[in-house]
Formats: structure tokens, sequence, C-alpha cells
């Protein structure tokens, strides 16, 4: 909680939709594949080895433990690596609390394009799911980020802040009514087979009942989504077959590069006889060509655009976030009251539990050779609480007013005069990482 | 008496623009029936007293400029009552209606003193040349209506900046097919409207074409609408291009329509004082 190096605190550094334009979030974005290697590089650079990586189409942050200064610049050399011509403008960094809170803002959905989306959640179970594999997430950051999810599912059940949602899937639906005259046998071509594009698909089936096309690059997975959307799975190679069929296209891979070009839609629009064709490019990087917006009758939108959609009713629901944010501050006190505690709640506990073990044991000793009545049983009782009580007091309240700033020489004293084991928390991970799995593709059934 | 009834129409039109626009506004359902039944009353007014004014002083509504301006109101206002019923038009209403609006009220001040009705206007053809021309013209004023939506419509979904009123607006297909089906419907009415016209003229002047320029312009608006039709049938024109087109024929009807009037050249401006 300090900078002097005695106790690591949480740095964050990052850029999000609001700081950085989207040709830019496209070159710096971090695909699954490549962060394992930039959690471990990091990770050995650090003395908490603490480090998680938030990578999603609207933010790339690193979040670490650090002690010292040069511990900052380690974390900001990952996005100075990768784009060294970089203004700072387009990146923002938080310490300690300020960090505590920016995390737990960012998981409620509070910093979200689209305030109040469920999605992000699941995006920062994914990350630590990740940084746990890659082994660089210790006691603090899990303590953390299991924080973290709680105050989101908090924000969610008692703030209006998802009930008037928009999510990117709501937007791209009312643009397509904006468009066609209802979605009744219409071709919705998905290309990429995610989370993101199973939730503009569960939009878009509210507007009738379009057939729909799902290409991937792994054609078990287009099935698995075909299947339960009763569509076709396709191979990309069918990519541009499919674009002369289809109404609406929404592309959301992780591909580097176009998959869909302004080439490939030209020639779509020509067989197509310039029916009005609506391309939404959820990908960043981008899997559309920019360029094919100035096509006769496309109308192509990327994240970036859809959140322009968003702003209209953002300073609604930035209304609500009142509310939301009383809870975040009240949960960011919580959570640093808790860390203090943290350290000398067990001790005190220990200690007491060790005590009352001890009068219990002795009690049944003396008990079980004495054949003591009733009566005298419950006065030895009272009295062997009362001598525990009073001899503790002491110690607890000592212990208590220590809690508050804690200094780890005198709990370790603590412990050795009172043989008091070693049992500091360690987190159980191995227990924690399958449910967070389960967690997130329960999100993505929804 | 038949003048007090005229007077009473542009007040009933004034009513439903209002309506109609503060339906647009706010998006208020109650709305939604009002505005229809406001205008269907003032359609009722507005044909009583062009009925009275054929009977009782026994003139054809259409033998001055300004009568064929409150008569052009008059089918404008009622072509869109009939189009609504069938069409998602509700919203057009917000322009139809303050376009009637004007066009009656230009004709009421324009009108001044009734003379006598000149000989070379009494003709069985004059009543079937205006009503077809000016019913032509009224529908494809509708196609261009709905394709100047189209357009807005369309620089919104472009200018990726959404406006809460042009969302309220009939998707792009809708207003595309809707504009096609206006010039479908309106194209063979303006065609027989200059047929009618030039028998009337073979029975007036006993030619059938002379050339006037309000003669050229219809012809020009005929090839352009013709054009928007071909274009859209052969070429498979659709959308954007097609609108803008729609929209610039309208430009060149008011052109000959309004236009030529006030530059006050050609036989129809000699016999329309």
């Amino acid at each position: 909680m300090s900078d002097t190096g005695a106790s690591p605190s949480l740095f964050v550094v990052g850029l999000n939709h609001r700081t950085t334009p989207i040709e830019l979030r496209e070159r710096l974005a971090i695909s699954s594949d490549e962060a394992p290697g930039i959690l471990t590089a990091l990770s050995a650079r650090l003395n908490s080895h603490e480090v998680l990586l938030v990578a999603t189409c609207n933010r790339v942050e690193i979040y670490g433990f650090v002690s010292r200064a040069e511990e900052e610049a380690f974390v900001r050399a990952v996005f100075a690596d990768r784009a060294p011509s970089l203004p700072d403008k387009h990146l923002y960094e938080h310490k300690d609390r300020e960090a505590v809170r920016h995390l737990f803002r960012v998981t409620s959905s509070l910093d979200s394009m689209v305030v109040g989306e469920a999605q992000i959640t699941g995006q920062i179970k994914h990350a630590y799911g990740i940084a746990n594999a890659a082994g660089t997430i210790g006691s603090s950051l899990h303590r953390l980020v299991h924080r973290a999810l709680r105050v989101a599912k908090r924000v969610r059940t008692e703030t209006a802040i998802g009930v008037g949602s928009v999510s990117v899937g709501s937007i791209a639906a009312d643009l397509a009514s904006q468009i066609f005259e209802g979605l009744h046998n219409r071709l919705v071509v998905l290309i990429g087979a995610g989370e993101m594009a199973e939730q503009v698909i569960d939009h878009l089936r509210a507007l009738g009942t379009p057939r729909i096309a799902i290409a991937n690059r792994s054609f078990e997975r287009a099935q698995a989504l075909a299947s339960r959307y009763a569509a076709a799975a396709h191979n990309l190679g069918d990519v541009d077959r499919l674009l002369t069929e289809a109404d609406i296209v929404v592309t959301s891979t992780s591909a580097q590069g176009f998959i869909v070009t302004r080439e490939s839609v030209r020639m779509a629009q020509r067989k197509r006889r310039f029916r009005p064709l609506f391309l939404v490019d959820i990908a960043v990087p981008r899997n559309i060509e920019p360029s094919t917006e100035e096509l006769e009758n496309v109308y192509l939108y990327d994240i970036d655009d859809l959140q322009n959609v968003t702003a209209v009713n953002r300073a609604e629901r930035e209304r609500s976030l009142g509310p939301a944010d009383r809870i975040v501050d009240a949960e960011v006190e919580r959570y640093f009251e808790w860390h203090r505690t943290l350290d000398g709640l067990p001790l005190l506990v220990e200690l007491r539990a060790k005590a009352a073990r001890i009068a219990e044991e002795e009690f049944k000793k003396s008990a079980t050779r004495r054949k003591w009545d009733d009566d005298t049983r419950e006065s030895v009782e009272v009295m062997l609480n009362a001598v525990v009580n009073r001899f503790l007091h002491s110690p607890s309240v000592f212990l208590k007013e220590e809690l508050a700033d804690p200094n780890p020489f005198v709990l370790e004293v603590i412990r050795d005069l009172f043989a008091l084991q070693q049992t500091a928390e360690k987190p159980d991970l191995e227990k924690d990482a399958p449910q967070s799995e389960a967690a997130s593709s329960s999100v993505r059934k929804v | 008496m038949t003048a007090t009834v005229l007077w009473i129409t542009p007040i009933g039109y004034a009513l439903a623009a209002i309506v109609f626009l503060a339906q647009l506004w706010t998006q208020n359902r109650r709305l939604v029936r009002v505005g229809p039944a406001v205008l269907h009353v003032t359609l009722l007014v507005h044909a009583t007293s062009l009925g009275l004014r054929y009977i009782v002083d026994a003139r054809t509504p259409v033998s001055s400029f300004a009568e064929s301006l409150i008569l052009f109101s008059f089918l404008l206002a009622l072509v869109y009552a009939i189009a609504r019923l069938r069409y998602p038009l509700n919203l057009a209403g917000a322009f139809v209606t303050p376009l009637s609006l004007v066009l009656l009220l230009a004709g009421l001040f324009a009108e001044g003193d009734v003379g006598a009705v000149p000989a070379t206007l009494r003709s069985v053809w004059l009543p079937i040349h205006v009503s077809m021309a000016f019913l032509g013209d009224i529908v494809l004023v509708l196609a261009s209506v709905t394709a100047a939506l189209y357009l807005i419509q369309h620089l919104d979904l472009k200018a990726k900046r959404p406006n809460a009123l042009v969302r309220r607006l009939p998707p792009l297909e809708t207003l595309d097919q809707l504009s096609f089906r206006f010039i479908v419907f309106g194209f063979p009415l303006l065609t027989l409207g200059i047929i009618t016209g030039s028998l009337w003229a073979r029975h007036s002047w006993g030619r059938y074409w002379s050339w006037d320029p309000r003669e050229t312009w219809s012809l020009i608006t005929w090839f352009l609408y013709g054009a928007i039709l071909h274009a859209r049938l052969i070429a498979g024109w659709r959308g954007r291009r097609a609108a803008i087109l729609t929209v610039l024929a309208f430009v060149i009807l008011l052109g000959s329509f309004i236009g030529l009037k006030l530059a006050g050249v050609g036989q129809h401006v000699g016999e329309f004082r």
C-alpha cells in the first residue's frame, strides 16, 4: 500500500475504445496465442510474479503487482515494445486504489463501450484463465479478480445497469431493421463462431427467422454452433460464395488481415444486383476492408461505429452509473479493509481456537475423572470460558489495532510465541479455475 | 357561401399537419389515429367546397392557375390518404399535409376575382386531362417524397450518427420499393395526362402538339420518369442512385408545373390568367 516496496500494489497500464481509435487498437491487439508469452516474460521481471492481461476488442490492459517504480516501467514496456511510436495520450495508468477501482469498474461493465453489457465479465474470467495457465496468478491477483467478479455480480443484481443495456447485438439488430423489412428468410452469414457472433445472432433472430450460415477457421466449431441454430456450417473458403447470397454479414474472427475484401464485396454486389448489404465487423483487428463502405448500397459498421450508435443513449445510461459507482467505491473500500485484516485476522482466530481447544481438552479430562454433577460442570465451564476470554482480551485488542496497519514481524513473533503454524492463506487455484471456465461457458449459452 | 366553406379547409390541413408533425416528434402512439381522422374530415370539407363550386357556380374548378392549385392540394392529400391505407406512410403525412396546406393557401390568395371562363377551356377533355395529369403528378410527387425519405435514412446510416427522428422512418427497403411502386403507378397516369392533353389541344386549337414550353417540359418529365423505370427494371438500379434520380425528377416536375407559370410563357399560361 505504499511505494516503499514493503508490499506490492496493483498497477495497470492500458488503452481502450475511448482513448484509442480502432486503427491503432487493431495494431496493438493481443491474441490468445500471444498472451502466455507476454505474461511469462513480464512475470519474470516482477518480484511478485503476478500479471494479468485483459485483451478484448475494446481494450488491452496489463495488471501487475509491483513494489518498485522500475517494475512499473516493465509493465509500460509491453506497450512500448509492440508500438514504439504510440503517443502517450492513448495510454492510461492507475495505481493502487485507483487500479483496483478500475478493475472493478471494467469487470462490472461500467467502463464498457456498451455500458452494462455482460460480455466483459466473461472476458475477465477468460483473461484470468489464461494467466492462471501461464502461472502468473498468485494469491493477490487471485483474490482481486475473484473480488472483482463478485463486485460485478453485485452491480448487476443491485442496479438497473444491465436491464436497459444496449448490447452490440441489439444495436446491430436495430440497424438491420433500419435497412431491411423484416429478416424472414434472409441469409445471415457469421464469419467466426465466438460469443459475440452468437449474441448478434440471438438479437437478429428476434426480428424474424433468417437463414444462418456460419463460416469458421475451425470447421468443427462452426458445426457446433450451427447445430444450435439449425444453420449451415462452412469453411472460410466459402466466404466469397456466401457473400453473393448474404444480406447481413457479421465478422468476429481473430484473423490478421481482411477476410472480406472490397473486391470480393464488389463482385458479390454485382451478382446480388445491388440489394442492400449490411456488414457488421466486430473484430479487432478488423476482418472487413474499411473501404468496402464506399460501395453502392453497402452499409459497413465496425466496432467503433457501433459505439457511435450507443453514444446517443449513453448519456441516459451514464446516469444509472451513479448507484453502480457507489457500489464499486464501497467495494474498493471493503477490499482494502479486508486486505488489511487478511494477514492478522487468521492469527487472532487461530489464537482463540487454540485457547478454546486447550480449555475443552482439559475440561473433558477432569470431567470424566471426577464425575461432576450438572451444576458443577456448568460452573467449571463458565469459569474456563472466563479465564480464556480474560487472558485473550489484551492480545485481541492489540491484534485488532495492529491489524489496521500490520507489521509482518510482530505477527511473526506472535505466531512463534504461541506456536501457531504458518497457515497463510494459499488460494486453491486448481479448485477455482475450472469453475470460472464453467461459468463462462454458461454465459455463452445465454 | 362556397368561398366560406373553402376557407375552412386550410384550418383542417393546418390541424392535420400539426398532429402529424407532433406524432413524428413525440412518437406518441395515441396520435397515430388522430392525424388521419383530421385529414379525412378536411378532405370531406374540401371535396364539398369543390363540389359546391362546380354545381352552384357552374365552373370546372381548373379554369385558372389558382383554381388548379386548390384542386392539386386536394388531390395530393386524397392520394396520400388512400396510399396510407395500404403502405406504412404514416410519417410521410408530416410532409404531405404541410405541402397541401401551402398549395391550397397559395391558390386561395392568388384566386382573387373569378372571371368568366374562356371558350377554349370549355371542353370535355379538360377535366379528364387535368385530373389525369394531376393524379400522375401527385403519385410521382409521392414517389419523390419516399425517395427523399430513403436518402435521409441512407445518409443517417452512412453518417454512423443515428438520429432518433430518422430511426422512426420505415426501413430502406420499404422506402425503395414504395418509391418504385409509386412510379409504376404514376407513370401511366402521366402518360394518359399527356395524351388527353393533346386531345384537348386538338379540340381547342386544332393541333395535337404545339411544342409550347409546358408541353416540352411535360415530355422531359415523362422521359425522366421513364428513364427511372427503365433503370430500375432493366438496368437493375435500386437504392441510392434511383432515389437521387427520383428526387431530381421531382425538381423538374415542379419546374414544369409552377416555374413556367411564373415565367409567363406558352399557351397554357395565355389561357390561365
